[in-house]
């Protein structure tokens, strides 16, 4: 990584501009999949275009310095919640044979929903912190550090995550199995 | 900042997405265009199409996904472990081992009550 750091510099474009872009970049593609998310007509496209936005927000978190944060956010949600959405529309019978056209009503009604959660969540990130552009010294914690932690200081609450995603298991499939009989 | 390393991700992003989207360029590029029905039906290995592709799955799948979901959690939490292992040696072996035979015992759960077995 360090070649291309100095192949940069040698052609004198600096490292934080590159960074930059590649910020803006990322972050306006992520924004644009979110868009074809919410206008696409297919449900399954939606899921695909969903799993493109999460990878987004997953460099996003990169360019945060929480680098465990992006590796759940590839692994949980684009790895296994898009595949459970894809599950679930492959599942349901004839749920893409149509494409959904709404009705002006329905489109009202759903621009006064979302704009109305837009301006509570806005009014409540206002309220509770500034917008901060850089991340503050120290804030960061790295993947060593953290497995660290886990495995000396926080090995009790670590192990018992298990137990909770074993009770998660069973119970996921006392109710998947009872239903199919 | 980490960012820094995950530039070479970002290259071999890039360079991957470059080369799927050159081989449809270059394809398209050179190809002649004469389409007839037998060209523009679908291809499915030479064998004569059956039905649609959107077909409802075997509810089974939905199972397995979602214990999928909780073995990818497993994964998700030896990621950090690897980083340190050689570090902490034994007595973290011994815990991330904990850690599994507990998920294990929900693998078993499930062999039981026949999640595998396809109808």
């Amino acid at each position: 990584m360090s070649g291309l750091i100095q192949l940069l510099n040698s052609h004198g474009i600096p490292q934080d501009f590159v960074i930059k872009a590649a910020f803006y970049f990322i972050a306006a593609l992520t924004l644009l999949f979110a868009l074809f998310v919410v206008l696409s007509r297919h449900i399954f496209r939606a899921a695909v275009y969903l799993a493109v936005v999460l990878t987004g927000i997953a460099a996003v978190y990169l360019f945060l310095d929480a680098e465990f944060l992006a590796v759940v956010q590839v692994l949980i949600y684009v790895g296994a919640i898009v595949v459970l959405f894809i599950f679930t529309v492959m599942l349901t019978a004839d749920i893409d044979s149509g494409t959904f056209v709404g009705t002006l009503r329905r489109m009202s009604v759903a621009a006064v929903a979302s704009l109305a959660i837009f301006f509570i969540l806005f009014k409540v990130i206002n309220m509770v912190t500034a917008w901060k552009t850089a991340v503050p010294a120290g804030a960061s914690i790295s993947l060593s550090q953290l497995g660290k932690s886990l495995m000396t200081g926080y090995a009790l609450p670590f192990e018992v995550i298990s137990l909770i995603s074993l009770a998660a298991l069973v119970g996921a499939l006392v109710i998947g199995k009872a239903e199919k009989r | 900042m980490v960012i820094q390393d995950y530039g070479i991700v970002g290259l071999f992003l890039v360079l991957g997405i470059a080369f799927a989207a050159a081989a449809f360029i270059v394809s398209w590029l050179l190809r002649p265009r004469d389409p007839n029905p037998v060209k523009n039906s679908t291809y499915e290995c030479g064998e004569i199409v059956k039905g649609d592709s959107r077909v409802q799955f075997n509810v089974g799948y939905y199972l397995v996904a979602l214990m999928f979901v909780i073995f990818d959690i497993e994964v998700l939490f030896l990621v950090p472990w690897i980083v340190i292992f050689r570090e902490l040696g034994v007595v973290s072996y011994i815990e991330m081992m904990i850690f599994v035979a507990i998920l294990v015992v929900g693998l078993i759960y499930a062999w039981k009550k026949g999640v595998f077995e396809w109808q």
